[in-house]
């Protein structure tokens, strides 16, 4: 019993590090931010409670970012994975061409921004739609969607696909009762991992329109934040910047959600 | 099948190659014409480039060896530990991983400065090694190791080091790579960092370079985006066999 | 070799009596007095020597050039001069406690040392070969000109000689300053020309009282360059510029390293500073709301929050305006006026008759556009299509274009130089335009030119510019801050053709300076709309790639975007 717990205990030392190292670089600044959040200036420090939530909640261009950030996390990110799914099982059937393949699709996660949006830029003249900013999004991330997810096909036993196909099944039974389950973890992890990338994408997009002052179609949450955060409005940034974390936590648990309902 | 496999894999490769193909060729041509001028102007007459390219090397590497330290033993405890509220610490991770950029700067800033760390590679370099998105990434894999392993090395020693470096280590082996290449990645394309937390320019890294190319005389754009590439590139062919030997992730919960 | 007389004079009866008799000399460089004794310092260049260099400890090596200059001393009772044993004086200055001699030592460099105890040397090798200097102050201390260690760029300050120069005093560059004159009050008078290109020299006072801490720089921030700094009003200061995210980071995370930030009513970020209230109310720093007061109204208007706090301090205005030839213009028929559209006429016509004239069209459709978004929140109104389109058609740059002659030769002939080739072409200027305060003061006594600003927005004011600064509330070294805004304020309450002040005595009486003192009174300081909202587009329209109703919407969109985020 004894060792037991020694064991536990070392287990729980080993996270340590990393949480304290956490904590003082990730939680007290977020810390701070809640707390900026609810007072009325940096300088006078009266404590407003909720009444800058109310305004920011009122502003029309937070909405208007809000609304433009989540449509891209709705619809870029699915088409991402649809894309990155098919390709992936497409390509998975010819293991060889894949495993060559591989380099090219790591190439645009690397390649630096700004050479990139010039060639974006060239390219795509047209801004009346937020079209360039999508493609550029999808561009970038279906690489790594692309190597996790046919890392996650070809690691199910190919045993298991070999005896289900001798029981009869077709293609289509293969795919939804036996592929789809198995690889499920990996695509909840990489959508997860799209709609992290879906944020840092603000670099990009404002290089590419090169003004703080994007088409309406384009303003993203980011771009409410930064311009107030030059306008010396840091209450406005620290409310959005909580509800962001909200939003976030809320898709965090939607997911989770949805993933223990799958598990059944 | 093969041949649709063919025609696809022709079509995407030549997506996802095309704009990369296009800075190369790009850093190869000055004002319409194929020269090597670019390169001339960056390596011979950009004294900052070398500085910076260093700086980039080493922050990246300082942050991966220093993380990969950090939080092998992490998600190894998020593994085998049990005490309450594990999944809730757990998620809590997540949420952090997924703080865009401006919402962390000003108080990152105000607490690197208190800790008088602006200006300083330290004040890059420690907040990285931190990021939530290692933990993350190493967790997943790390649910996957036997634990019949575990419980036979655990037979014979009670050093977590040595349990880790004998039983655990070699099974999450392509884990490990893959989490170096993305960590490493991140900290090579970081910009917003280095540009506010380093004032001297000396300290500052190859991406704020690019960002700034043209503020420095000549073409130094496109050549410097291409010498950006190669060491992510050296990284990932390193890796390349060892990745596809597999990669697969447990459950997100 | 010359023979000088050394006289006393009776100021009120004129008498002169002799004193003394200097021989084999060639110039005598300065006298000073000090208990009953006179000291000169004079030249004799057929004496000079050659002087070793001296190599400093951090390997700066300074050559020393004898031009034969001594120093003597005459007792006042019996009129008998003594030849200083000194080798290689530079200059000398007299207070209270004695003489003060600087003298090159080629084993040493440069150095101070008291005539009383001439053994004392205290070497400073910072200062240079200054051409004079003068105790300013019962402390001690004292003003340096002409220190070749910082020529063109510090050459009046107040000096300490174990440290060297400590600071500049309010932005004077005295050309070809050599007399000196101190006051123990702290006053300091320079005989000096007024810029590089003039030879006429006057005599003028500079205030050195209060003088900073030494060593001990106001460190200012600033999100964009400024060419002029702010008074130094005895303090040093280091000015630092910042990106626009690097500055509303040290800003927000009330940083305590900086003193003050310094920023135009043309950056974005200036009204926002003004709601925010963000920095040190300056209230209660003695002169401030006195000074205000004495400013045009509009000035104190724009500077006062809602709650009655001052939390930046102007400390200049600026408005472009034209300067034009009175008569050569009447002759020609050229009026001005202060609507667009016969002011546009005014130059076409001028265009027609000599090439004499600078207007540029980017001034103009700037002051035109910042000018209409004084007013108004959206572009979409009669008023400013009717703007564009006239700005679009009439406003070209063959007619609009720039003579960067004309300041030349205005300035020449204002400093009195002998200039044929501008003296012509100042009798042919028909008007130039004068953007800067720097540069209308430097005219204001010219007799032949009249002012007008150029168009006036819709509400009849001419927009002004305003640079301020601001003091942090959480700088380490507030009390000095506050010390320096104190100093400043003193300066500027006593400056003449300030274009803040109201009081119109304090202004040239030219006909030149009325108008130009109307103009600022008519001014209004408006925090400026960032220009990347609509700058470049209008470019565009302009150039033809965009349409009017184009513009409008994205001008708007933008705008609508930037005051309601």
């Amino acid at each position: 019993m004894k060792k037991y717990l020694k064991w536990n205990t070392k287990c729980k030392l080993c996270l340590l590090p990393s949480l304290l190292g956490t904590v003082v670089f990730f939680v007290v600044p977020y810390l701070r931010v809640l707390y900026y959040s609810l007072i009325d200036n940096q300088f006078r420090r009266n404590l407003v409670w909720f009444d800058n939530y109310i305004k920011t909640l009122t502003n029309k261009y937070f909405l208007l970012s809000l609304k433009n950030s989540l449509l891209l996390i709705v619809i870029a990110v699915p088409i991402l994975m649809t894309l990155a799914l098919v390709i992936s099982l497409a390509l998975s059937y010819g293991i060889k061409w894949v495993r060559k393949t591989r380099f090219a699709f790591v190439l645009p996660m690397v390649i630096p921004t700004a050479s990139i949006v010039l060639i974006w830029r060239s390219v795509f003249t047209d801004s009346s739609t937020a079209l360039p900013i999508y493609l550029l999004f999808i561009w970038k991330n279906i690489g790594i969607c692309i190597v996790l997810l046919t890392a996650a096909f070809t690691s199910i036993e190919r045993s298991l696909f070999e005896a289900a196909r001798l029981d009869g099944a077709n293609s289509f039974i293969l795919h939804t009762k036996i592929t789809l389950p198995m690889i499920a973890p990996t695509v909840f992890f990489t959508a997860l991992l799209s709609i992290v990338n879906s944020f840092k994408i603000f670099k990009e997009s404002y290089l590419f329109y090169g003004t703080n002052y994007p088409p309406d179609h384009s303003y993203t949450l980011q771009y409410y934040m930064n311009n107030n955060f030059l306008k010396l409005d840091y209450q406005s940034l620290a409310t959005s910047a909580v509800l962001t974390s909200i939003l976030v936590f809320g898709i965090v648990m939607a997911g989770i959600f949805i993933q223990r309902r799958f598990d059944r | 099948m093969r041949k649709m496999n063919a025609v696809i894999f022709t079509i995407l490769a030549l997506i996802f190659v095309l704009p990369v193909a296009a800075t190369v060729v790009m850093s190869f041509s000055s004002e319409g014409a194929p020269s090597l001028q670019g390169y001339a102007d960056l390596l011979f007459d950009c004294f900052v480039f070398y500085p910076m390219f260093w700086n980039s090397v080493l922050y990246a590497a300082a942050i991966t060896i220093v993380q990969l330290i950090v939080i092998i033993p992490c998600a190894f405890g998020f593994s085998q530990a049990k005490f309450r509220g594990k999944g809730a610490l757990f998620v809590f991770y997540t949420i952090l991983m997924m703080m865009p950029l401006q919402v962390t700067i000003l108080p990152n800033y105000i607490g690197l400065r208190d800790m008088g760390l602006i200006d300083h590679p330290l004040g890059i370099i420690l907040p990285m090694i931190f990021s939530p998105f290692g933990v993350v990434v190493m967790h997943q894999y790390m649910k996957n190791i036997d634990n019949s392993v575990i419980e036979a090395t655990r037979l014979e020693t009670n050093s977590i080091f040595r349990i880790l470096f004998i039983s655990v280590i070699p099974q999450i082996r392509v884990c490990i790579f893959a989490v170096v290449l993305f960590v490493f990645a991140d900290c090579w394309n970081m910009v917003e960092q280095p540009m506010l937390f380093l004032k001297d320019d000396s300290l500052k890294t190859l991406s704020v370079f690019i960002t700034n190319a043209q503020n420095y005389t000549g073409e130094v754009l496109f050549p410097a985006a291409v010498i950006f590439l190669i060491p992510m590139l050296i990284l990932y062919l390193f890796f390349n066999e060892n990745l596809e030997k597999g990669l697969t992730l447990g459950d997100l919960s | 070799m010359r023979k000088f007389l050394v006289c006393s004079v009776d100021i009120n009866s004129g008498e002169v009596e002799p004193i003394c008799e200097l021989d084999e000399l060639d110039n005598v460089e300065k006298v000073g007095v000090c208990g009953d004794r006179l000291y000169w310092l004079g030249e004799r260049r057929s004496e000079t020597k050659p002087v070793e260099p001296f190599t400093t400890e951090e390997g700066v090596t300074i050559y020393f050039e004898d031009t034969g200059k001594k120093m003597g001393c005459i007792d006042l009772e019996s009129g008998e001069n003594v030849l200083l044993d000194i080798e290689f004086p530079v200059s000398f200055a007299v207070s209270d406690n004695g003489v003060t001699v600087y003298a090159y030592k080629s084993e040493g460099g440069y150095y101070f040392a008291d005539l009383a105890t001439s053994d004392n040397k205290r070497f400073t090798n910072k200062l240079g070969s200054i051409t004079n200097f003068e105790f300013f102050k019962e402390s001690g201390e004292f003003a340096i000109v002409g220190s070749t260690e910082f020529m063109g760029v510090l050459p009046v300050s107040k000096a300490d000689n174990e440290s060297g120069v400590i600071c500049a005093v309010n932005n004077v560059y005295p050309f070809f300053a050599s007399e000196l004159c101190a006051s123990e009050t702290g006053y300091v008078w320079l005989k000096t020309a007024d810029s590089a290109m003039s030879y006429e020299k006057r005599i003028k006072r500079y205030d050195l009282r209060n003088t900073a801490v030494k060593g001990n720089p106001i460190r200012v921030i600033s999100s964009q360059y400024f060419t002029e700094q702010p008074f130094a009003a005895g303090s040093e200061i280091q000015m630092n510029q910042l990106s626009g995210e690097g500055f509303a980071l040290t800003v927000l995370s009330l940083d305590k390293s900086y003193d003050a930030a310094m920023i135009s009513s043309d950056q974005g970020v200036a009204n926002d500073i003004k709601e925010k209230g963000s920095f040190y109310p300056l209230n209660d720093v003695p002169g401030v709301s006195e000074y205000l007061d004495r400013c045009f109204p509009y000035i104190k208007k724009t500077v006062t929050d809602p709650e009655g706090n001052i939390c930046m301090f102007p400390i200049a205005v600026e408005i472009p305006l034209i300067a034009y030839n009175e008569k050569i213009c009447s002759e020609n028929g050229i009026v001005f006026s202060s609507e667009l559209e016969p002011f546009i006429q005014a130059v076409k016509r001028a265009s027609t008759i000599s090439e004499y004239y600078d207007c540029t069209r980017y001034w103009l459709v700037q002051t035109q556009l910042i000018g209409y978004l004084s007013k108004n929140h959206s572009f979409d109104t009669e008023e400013f299509r009717r703007l564009a389109t006239l700005l679009k058609e009439q406003c070209t740059e063959d007619i609009f274009k720039g003579n960067f002659e004309l300041y030349s030769a205005l300035m020449t002939v204002q400093n009195g130089m002998d200039d044929l080739y501008y003296t012509s072409i100042y009798e042919k200027t028909l008007f130039t335009q004068l953007l800067y305060r720097i540069q209308q003061i430097a005219l204001i006594n010219d007799e032949n030119l009249r002012a007008v600003p150029l168009p006036l927005s819709g509400n009849g004011k001419s927009v002004a510019v305003c640079t301020f600064l601001c003091v942090n509330p959480y700088s380490d070294r507030l009390s000095e801050t506050l010390g320096f805004i104190e100093n400043t304020v003193r300066t500027m309450s006593s400056a003449r053709n300030s274009c803040m002040l109201a009081d119109q005595s304090t202004y040239e009486s030219t006909a030149f300076a009325r108008d130009i003192y109307s103009i600022y009174r008519n001014g209004t300081i408006f925090f400026q709309i960032p220009t990347e909202i609509y700058a470049e587009d209008f470019e565009r329209y302009c150039d033809g790639a965009l349409t009017l109703d184009d513009f409008i919407t994205e001008a708007d969109r933008k705008l609508s975007a930037y005051l309601n985020e």
